[in-house]
């Protein structure tokens, strides 16, 4: 949720919906200094560095952890260099292994959340641009509706039965990010629909699918491809808040935001199970989200920078 | 008169998504397996009759049409009916702990609304400059982490590291969280965090547009000085769609309160609410999911209305 307003996407219902890629375009339009560009243009880069070696660590983990994820290694709560080379959780495992192996399903459910969530808001948003009367107006305040609730609330309402597990986070991050993402591609749509070439597809008579596919969604790739990292995001942020509340990742599996959860109640006899999961959620999320507005700001950019000419 | 008819069909229109929204909760609970008798059950290895006699004292073995009328009347008279599991009247369970939710919502709240809009203006008044530039990359960075994630982080500095603040806000249940400040302070502060980092960047953004309008050059053109500039020509300006993106935070606030209550064991509606999930307890799961829907959505309601009144020609014809 929050991943997905604050770049001022339509937050709530009746928000007055910004084109996402506004803020970076504007944001470029200040005159920066070429160092400054070149600062700017090196933490996304960094940072996209950094995704790419968590990504590498969590699937070579099999090959790279010293012990197998379920295997008790020693005392609980051992320090790190007591048992293992960075301690032990509350079982005694070894907090090396799991942490190497926590974010591997992690990254490939949140990959998987954000093509499903990605593809149907698009198609949802393209609808909502294109199709006027009864049915668009409807549409809309179906939408709205589902954009009341926060996605943890609606994740929770979905996993109060016997639905557990990681299976039940694809469709509730469908659910819940749809909404969002239709809205900005809606936006998105609305500013090409009225274009000649779009007229001249009416016109030619080419079916509405064909018109939606082929002449609409490659003139808002952008916005499309913008919201992707946002979607990253977002997937990551209701993966983990699943693990911790118990509903999403069940143990034994080695999971960092599980981690976390089950090392809480020791955090006074020792900080580091909880610590070391914490830090790793944190470098991905952050670097995902600062690769991903350098992405968008590149992408913005070269718009602007076509438009001005 | 025009505007009391506004304000009435505004507010009117709000509460209209009340009721499609409990069909949906309702609907949610009902077609997604696991059966409440059985919750109720739990651990009992019941025989035929006394599920079948379980199912009837809970109203199983009514139609699902006819349970929503139930709890939907029940609802408009604040009577969520009976948890299963315990027996427990749900209201008087919300009742108990929804103050503790409004203490730590609006100080955060309070916190928050002055926090995002200084370092939004902060931000948007040096666009593209070093403070501006330091600003957007710590709110980038704060917006991506998880609420849970956050707390954890201040808990093993706070409450492990420098051993200034406790690690879990658990206090006597009679007590208000207000006799016991110092629980009260890193929920407040993760949530204040989070909150105030994804709206300021919103704020930023609504600033800037201001500050590269014609009126602000003319201001400048005059000869105003940057100071004056600023205080009567951005913010005014500035401050109607800011106030839409604080409402829309709200929901950020009442999204994490369940993670942040739950983190530190906070006696209030959201950590019940992820108990009651735990425990299955589908009268309660329902009840306070009502409950926060209905601060929503007056909180965005009361915004559009704040927004649209300071604001006329947003005002639209309903």
């Amino acid at each position: 949720m929050k991943a997905i307003t604050e770049h001022g996407a339509g937050d709530r219902p009746t928000a007055t919906v910004l084109q996402p890629g506004d803020e970076f375009a504007r944001e470029l339009g200040g005159g920066a200094s070429p160092a400054r560009r070149h600062f700017a243009s090196a933490v996304p880069s960094a940072s996209g560095c950094v995704v790419l070696a968590v990504v590498l660590f969590t699937q070579l983990a099999p090959f790279l952890a010293p012990h197998p994820v379920r295997e008790v290694i020693g005392a609980p709560y051992a320090g790190p260099g007591e048992a293992g080379v960075l301690g032990t959780d509350y079982l005694g495992r070894d907090l090396l292994s799991r942490l190497l192996a926590g974010g591997r399903s992690l990254m490939l459910l949140a990959a998987a959340c954000t093509i499903a969530a990605g593809v149907l808001g698009t198609a949802l948003g393209l609808l909502l641009g294109y199709i006027r009367g009864v049915a668009a107006a409807v549409l809309n305040r179906v939408v709205d509706l589902f954009l009341i609730l926060p996605p943890l609330v609606v994740l929770l309402v979905l996993t109060s039965g016997s639905a557990r597990g990681t299976t039940i986070l694809i469709p509730t991050i469908m659910i819940s990010a749809a909404p969002y993402i239709a809205r900005i591609v809606r936006t998105a749509t609305l500013g090409v629909v009225r274009s000649p070439f779009v007229e001249a597809a009416v016109l030619r008579g080419e079916s509405r699918r064909a018109i939606l596919l082929r002449e609409i969604l490659p003139n808002i790739a952008g916005p499309v491809l913008a919201i992707t990292g946002l979607l990253l995001i977002y997937s990551i942020f209701v993966i983990a808040s699943a693990g911790f509340l118990g509903v999403g990742t069940q143990p034994p599996a080695a999971d960092w935001a599980l981690m976390i959860k089950e090392n809480m109640p020791g955090v006074t006899l020792s900080p580091w199970p909880v610590a070391f999961p914490a830090l790793a959620i944190i470098a991905l999320a952050v670097s995902v989200n600062i690769f991903s507005d350098g992405l968008h700001r590149r992408i913005a950019g070269g718009r602007a920078g076509r438009d001005g000419a | 008169m025009r505007v009391a008819r506004f304000l009435f069909l505004r507010t009117l229109g709000g509460l209209a998504m009340l009721p499609p929204l409990s069909v949906l909760v309702f609907a949610a609970i009902e077609v997604l397996p696991g059966d409440a008798a059985v919750y109720a059950l739990a651990g009992q290895n019941p025989s035929a009759e006394l599920m079948a006699e379980t199912r009837h004292r809970l109203g199983l073995d009514r139609s699902p049409p006819e349970r929503y009328l139930d709890w939907f009347s029940g609802l408009l008279q604040a009577d969520m009916g009976r948890s299963a599991i315990n027996g427990q009247s749900v209201s008087a369970v919300i009742e108990g702990r929804i103050g503790n939710t409004v203490i730590l919502g609006v100080l955060v709240i309070l916190l928050m609304v002055p926090l995002a809009l200084a370092v939004g203006v902060f931000a948007g008044t040096r666009e593209g400059r070093i403070g501006d530039r330091v600003f957007s990359l710590i709110t980038l960075c704060l917006v991506a982490i998880p609420e849970f994630v956050l707390a954890a982080a201040l808990i093993v500095i706070f409450g492990f590291g420098l051993k200034l603040l406790p690690a879990t806000s658990i206090f006597p249940v009679e007590d208000s969280p207000l006799m016991h400040p110092t629980v009260l302070v890193l929920p407040v502060a993760t949530l204040t965090l989070v909150a105030a980092s994804g709206a300021s960047r919103q704020v930023r953004v609504g600033v800037a547009d201001v500050m590269r309008s014609r009126y602000v050059e003319l201001a400048r053109l005059k000869g105003l000085p940057e100071r004056r500039v600023v205080l009567r020509h951005v913010i005014p300006n500035a401050v109607g769609p800011s106030l839409q993106v604080l409402a829309g935070s709200v929901g950020v606030v009442i999204g994490g309160s369940v993670i942040v209550e739950t983190v530190f064991s906070y006696p209030g509606l959201g950590s019940a609410l992820a108990a009651a999930v735990t425990t299955r307890d589908f009268a309660l799961v329902e009840g306070i999911v009502m409950v926060l829907a209905a601060a929503l959505i007056i909180a965005y309601t009361a915004a559009d209305l704040a927004v649209s009144l300071l604001t006329p020609k947003l005002r639209t014809a309903l």
